[in-house]
């Protein structure tokens, strides 16, 4: 039976003591027993024979002193062996022998099995079975390729993949050929970047983020950030190099809870299209029976349902913008031609707060690049805000403006304004300042998805406020003409589809100039 | 195209069906509302229909399996019909990708009462 790795010490310093008496009971009885043959036997003195005897003994004494200390240093060998292969380059340093049977009795195996469960449980190496495995022909730029915790590959110059290790995401087709297991989106994916660095660059690097090895609902779908390195001039017939690093746990989570917002959302807004289109229908049905103070209540409760409606679209937007999921269709719009859409109902909630709403936007301006719907949430939001904070039958000036290569909208109220103190975090998630927290109902999100979106279009947003005076508010869009040739043409033949504020209509006359 | 008078309205939640149904019906068309999605495909294709209005939400059979049915794989069962899809969930970019190659258009509920669907249809009529 094996000595315990606690007993080895003890067990092996014994051992050596009892082997050493032994040894040396044996060579002080052969030097004895030489010494007497020689007197009996040679004629010389008593004095010779016995200087003869203490020379061997001494020459047996130097020969077994080696032997004893190579034998009690043994375990020292093989340990400081066990720890320098697991301590330095597996594959330079060479395993300790442990295979004498000798080594499994006194616990010696054991004490080298310990170090390397020491190793493996300090992640210096991928498993004990390193102790007996025999050291393989594989350089440490291999070892480091095939072990790396992220994936990573090689392409030609025809973007073929010609090198990959096992946890790149990549799959061989039926003519034995890898290949990339990676969803890009189309308008921003590998081939096209590619495309780009071949006509107009020598070396690049470029980054993408969550992208996927399958479409959603595939089991064990994995989400990546894909790092592209480029280099026209790469060795070995290596062109672009791509570093794939798995974050499907950092991910997924993120897309349940889109699909948890998404899902709330949609059971919000069943009820919500019931009490505005009931109360639509009302509306329409009751208005020359009702009186005035009535006709008042109905634009009420319809004022309120649209802006419940307009806070859930808030949130899908934020909710999309943080994740990256907000996608914006820029086509080229009349400014006036969306304002006109939203009058009655900008109309509306204007009338039942008594405000004034009034638009300055002059017929000749140029046409904006612009996603309508979410020009439509802005312009909503802005309003909204200026309708809340303005004081009874105070006014709310909408203009438009000329300025560079945007127009700029303004949206102004008379109202209560703001503290300088309170603009720098105006426009942060949840952001409520104290007074509007106590003063006016609000998520804080609106002016967030605000930014959001007018930066996404490319412009800029802005605030001026006087406490007790009012506030402006600011926005830029880019002029259709100035950013035409950058957005080029739609893939989809979309030219003929008209984006409304709450969907699409292909050939729809409304919107028609 | 023709000028719209039949509407095909498949929209399971009562409420709104009715909804769009009294609203429809006032105006002059001619409204079926059949709130399957395997009943209102069998409709759409047996009876002439100028435009069908089509949840995406449905029990048995999905708007978007509907759409596939009829105008999936370079067919068209159904090419005298406009259809506009009218929908609460928000779908993916993928998604609505596929739905405008069939669709004539989509609309959020939630966002249009029953006089601006009017007004849309008016207008997809002038067209």
């Amino acid at each position: 039976m094996a000595v315990k790795v606690s007993d080895f010490s003890n067990h092996y310093r014994n051992d050596s003591i009892a082997f050493f008496v032994l040894v040396q009971m044996l060579l002080v009885t052969i030097a004895g027993a030489a010494g007497w043959m020689v007197l009996y036997y040679l004629p010389i003195t008593a004095l010779e024979g016995y200087l003869i005897s203490m020379s061997l003994l001494l020459l047996f004494e130097i020969i077994a002193g080696i032997v004893l200390a190579k034998r009690a240093t043994q375990p020292l060998k093989v340990l400081s062996q066990a720890i320098a292969h697991v301590s330095s380059d597996p594959i330079q340093t060479p395993p300790p022998d442990i295979a004498p049977k000798q080594y499994e009795r006194n616990g010696l195996k054991d004490m080298v099995q310990t170090v390397y469960e020491l190793a493996v449980a300090a992640g210096r190496t991928t498993g004990s079975e390193i102790a007996v495995t025999e050291s393989s022909s594989v350089s440490p730029v291999g070892t480091i390729f095939a072990n790396a915790p992220c994936g990573i590959v090689g392409l030609n110059e025809k973007g073929e993949v010609i090198i990959a290790n096992a946890i790149a995401p990549t799959h061989k087709n039926p003519n034995d050929e890898i290949e990339l297991e990676l969803l890009f989106e189309q308008s921003d994916g590998l081939e096209k970047w590619l495309e780009d660095c071949r006509a107009n660059k020598v070396r690049d690097t470029k980054v993408w983020r969550r992208v996927a090895d399958s479409i959603p609902g595939e089991d064990g779908r994995r989400i990546f950030d894909v790092i592209g390195y480029y280099n026209k001039d790469g060795e070995q017939n290596i062109e672009t190099i791509l570093i794939t690093v798995d974050r499907t746990a950092n991910y997924a989570p993120d897309d349940e809870d889109m699909d948890f917002i998404a899902l709330a959302a949609h059971e919000l807004r069943g009820p919500i299209t019931v009490i505005r289109g009931y109360l639509d229908l009302l509306d329409e049905e009751l208005k020359p029976t009702l009186a005035a103070d009535q006709q008042v209540l109905i634009d009420r409760l319809q004022v309120s349902a649209e802006q419940l409606s307009g806070y859930i679209n808030n949130i899908l937007n934020v909710s999309r913008y943080d994740r990256n999921h907000l996608k914006l269709h820029l086509h080229e719009e009349q400014l006036l031609a969306i304002i006109k859409n939203l009058l009655p109902d900008f109309a509306l909630r204007a009338k039942t707060k008594h405000r004034r709403l009034t638009f300055h936007i002059p017929e000749d301006l140029p046409n904006i690049a612009a996603d309508p719907s979410s020009l439509s949430e802005v312009l909503s939001n802005l309003i909204d805000n200026a309708i809340k904070y303005s004081k009874d039958d105070g006014e709310v000036v909408v203009s438009a403006a000329v300025k560079g290569n945007f127009v700029e909208i303004t949206v102004q109220d008379f109202g209560i304004g703001m503290p300088g103190s309170v603009m720098g975090s105006l426009f942060t998630k949840f952001y409520r300042s104290h007074r509007s927290r106590q003063q006016v109902s609000g998520t804080g999100l609106g002016l967030y998805i605000c930014k959001a979106i007018v930066e996404s279009h490319g412009g800029s947003i802005w605030v001026r406020s006087v406490e007790g005076e009012g506030s402006i508010f600011g926005f830029t869009m880019p002029i259709y003409t100035t950013v035409a040739d950058k957005l080029g043409k739609d893939d989809n033949g979309n030219e003929q589809i008209i984006e409304r504020a709450d969907g699409w209509i292909k050939n729809h006359a409304m919107y028609r100039r | 195209m023709s000028q719209i008078k039949r509407i095909l309205c498949i929209e399971d939640d009562l409420f709104i069906g009715e909804m769009y149904h009294r609203s429809l019906t006032r105006a002059g068309y001619q409204v079926d509302l059949i709130s399957s999605g395997a009943e209102g495909l069998k409709a759409a294709t047996t009876t002439q229909y100028d435009l069908i209005l089509l949840d995406v939400m449905l029990p048995e059979k999905r708007g978007t399996e509907i759409l596939q049915a009829l105008r999936g794989e370079g067919r068209d069962l159904v090419p005298n019909s406009r259809i506009l899809v009218l929908t609460n969930f928000d779908q993916d970019d993928e998604s609505k990708m596929a739905m405008q190659s069939k669709a004539d258009g989509y609309l959020i509920k939630a966002d249009i009462t029953p006089r601006k669907l009017l007004e849309i249809i008016q207008s997809m009529q002038q067209n």
